[in-house]
């Protein structure tokens, strides 16, 4: 399977602070994932090597080698925890590069230093499950969390990741006009209330991405039990 | 003989301004100063004579806890780990890669061990005395230093890089509680001198005041002085100068290292160290497109490296692409009759036996976004026509 090769190229490179930024279109995409050998003979064999080059260029010069996989069959379960495992780091980088854009720079006067991205980013950190023997990394992704923190089926269990969300989202541009704000919840909030505390989080949440991003966010997902 | 803070156990000749000596009170040897910094990184991940963890470098106000970083060794056995340096073979190629990987699990556990301690320490200093921010940056910044290290494959260079920034955020913390705890109260007087002198980096100093201070607190130095101003310090013995290429590693990388840093050896010299060393943890705008103000979202279609024609196959797709690639993975494992999933939220996947339905949304996320969407693009509708 191509994707759970070039997974760890893709986490590297999401986490580089890499100068050069390019996005790629599905064209793209597809050309790099159709699994030939590379001809650079061919239109798509060029387009393959060059986007090789893209993924990571500096691995490339070291001599990181894309090429080499070794493709194999998959079964069901394991499609299902790598879509989980795309979708949670789609999400979280997602949820990264939102607050950036999202921040209202205004509401930080006179505490220039809690902008800074390390900061912010222990915050987002909140906003997820680890497990104590697990590095506390975005990029850290187990599918043994895959129904613990946003994705616990108990609504109970999910409140202290969606309150450290909405600690997140609390400096974000409209959020104290948003009737969120307003929500209160304590350990005596009936079940309902809570599951429209958490529609009201995700609403606010998608919202923003919309309105930065022009298109729908990716959302945290579960797993049904093994 | 009993000596004071300008005398010297030994002493020598400036090796660059012969008008001037160094002396130290509490050393065996004199090591040689500074000259004008070019910073990199050397073969061993260490920044040469610049490295304040390695070589004693001018005495700072702004970071006076620096020269208290523990000589190599210098800590019991379980922290040896914080001196280690990684060889060629000290990483764990990832599969299917000839070039990314990590640390050995073992050296990773070992470096994991002695940050939790540290930073139970650190945790119990902040709980007896007022909140100190920089004790705080630096737990939090060495914990993500090492999860990094721990959580992502990365090149052999970076490996290296990183081990070298965990030790050194390591020993930088360990000298900042060391100097909170038992070094400023000596040098301020408000507990008796110190009666040996700590296994310490220690610096130069010029100033005499600074001499005292570090005098009374037991922490090695190297103060240099005019041969004008000598009059009636004690001396013991003369010797030669300690130069770094004498036991340092001065080579570089075999891919150099960036240069980060030209100029004296002050606090600016270290101040580029450190946020050279942070620079990993920082990510790039993964939408930027290349654009250092990142794009808006109605570029995102024009976006990427090639664009012929406008069309759906051209659509930038930032995170999708992810999606993307499983779909296209799932065809190559000939897993039979893939419809095209419409969303990433329900997908469906077929096989000529059977059909799956694997239901991963949770429910008021995926309630949330939908009518969202539409309400913001009816709010920017209004929003237009209102401007």
């Amino acid at each position: 399977m191509i994707w759970t090769t070039i997974r760890d190229i893709c986490i590297y490179r999401l986490t580089s602070n890499a100068s050069k930024v390019q996005l790629l279109s599905n064209q793209d995409w597809r050309t790099l994932l159709s699994g030939h050998v590379p001809n650079q003979d061919t239109m798509a064999g060029a387009l393959r090597q060059s986007l090789a080059l893209l993924l990571s260029p500096e691995a490339t010069q070291l001599g990181v080698d894309l090429h080499n996989i070794a493709d194999r069959e998959f079964s069901m379960r394991e499609t299902q925890e790598n879509m989980w495992g795309i979708s949670e780091l789609s999400f979280r980088f997602e949820l990264l590069m939102l607050d950036r854009r999202a921040l209202d720079r205004r509401l930080f006067e006179h505490r220039e230093r809690e902008l800074d991205s390390l900061v912010r980013e222990e915050l987002i950190l909140k906003c997820f499950y680890f497990r104590s023997d697990q590095p506390r990394h975005l990029a850290s992704v187990s599918v043994r969390n895959a129904r613990r923190g946003l994705a616990s089926p108990n609504i109970r269990d999910r409140i202290p990741y969606l309150n450290a969300l909405r600690r997140v989202m609390f400096e974000w541009m409209d959020y104290h006009r948003h009737h969120v704000a307003r929500l209160t919840i304590n350990e005596e909030t009936r079940e309902r209330d809570l599951l429209h505390y958490e529609y009201a989080l995700a609403r606010f949440y998608t919202q923003s991405y919309f309105r930065y991003f022009g298109r729908a966010a990716i959302i945290p997902t579960t797993l049904p039990d093994a | 003989m009993s000596l004071g803070p300008f005398d010297g156990r030994v002493a020598a000749l400036h090796p660059v301004h012969h008008d001037y000596y160094i002396a130290t009170p509490n050393q065996n040897e004199i090591f040689a100063p500074p000259g004008p910094c070019n910073t990199y990184a050397r073969a061993d991940g260490h920044y040469g004579p610049d490295d304040h963890t390695q070589w004693p470098q001018p005495f700072s106000r702004s970071a006076p806890y620096l020269c208290c970083v523990p000589s190599p060794n210098s800590l019991p056995a379980e922290y040896s780990i914080m001196w280690w340096g990684p060889t060629y073979h000290d990483f764990e190629c990832m599969r299917g890669h000839t070039g990314i990987g990590f640390l050995p699990n073992q050296k990773l556990e070992l470096m994991e061990g002695c940050c939790k301690r540290l930073s139970e320490r650190a945790d119990e200093h902040q709980s007896n005395v007022p909140h100190n921010p920089l004790i705080h940056t630096y737990s939090i910044n060495l914990r993500r230093t090492l999860s990094r290290l721990r959580a992502i494959g990365m090149m052999r260079r970076e490996v290296l890089f990183e081990c070298r920034q965990v030790q050194r955020q390591w020993l930088e913390l360990w000298a900042l509680l060391d100097y909170k705890e038992v070094y400023k109260p000596r040098m301020e007087g408000h507990v008796a001198p110190a009666k040996e002198t700590a296994n310490a980096i220690g610096c130069f100093v010029q100033e005499a005041e600074s001499a005292e201070r570090l005098f009374f607190a037991g922490i090695p130095y190297w103060i240099i002085r005019p041969i004008t101003s000598f009059t009636t310090e004690n001396i013991l013995s003369i010797t030669t100068v300690f130069q770094p290429k004498d036991v340092l590693e001065l080579e570089d990388y075999i891919h150099p290292f960036p240069l980060i840093y030209v100029g004296d050896s002050n606090y600016c010299r270290f101040r580029a160290i450190s946020e050279h060393g942070l620079k990993s943890l920082r990510y790039t705008d993964l939408f930027s497109d290349g654009n250092p103000k990142g794009i808006k979202p109605h570029e995102f279609e024009e976006a990427g490296p090639s664009r012929p024609q406008r069309n759906s196959n051209n659509r930038s797709q930032p995170c999708k692409p992810f999606y993307f690639a499983l779909y296209v993975s799932l065809i190559r494992s000939q897993i039979q009759g893939v419809p095209k999933h419409q969303n990433e939220q329900h997908q469906r996947i077929g096989t000529n036996s059977t059909r799956l339905t694997v239901r991963t949304c949770l429910f008021h996320w995926k309630r949330g976004r939908r009518p969202s969407v539409l309400l913001i693009g009816h709010q920017q509708c209004s929003s237009q026509k209102s401007s």
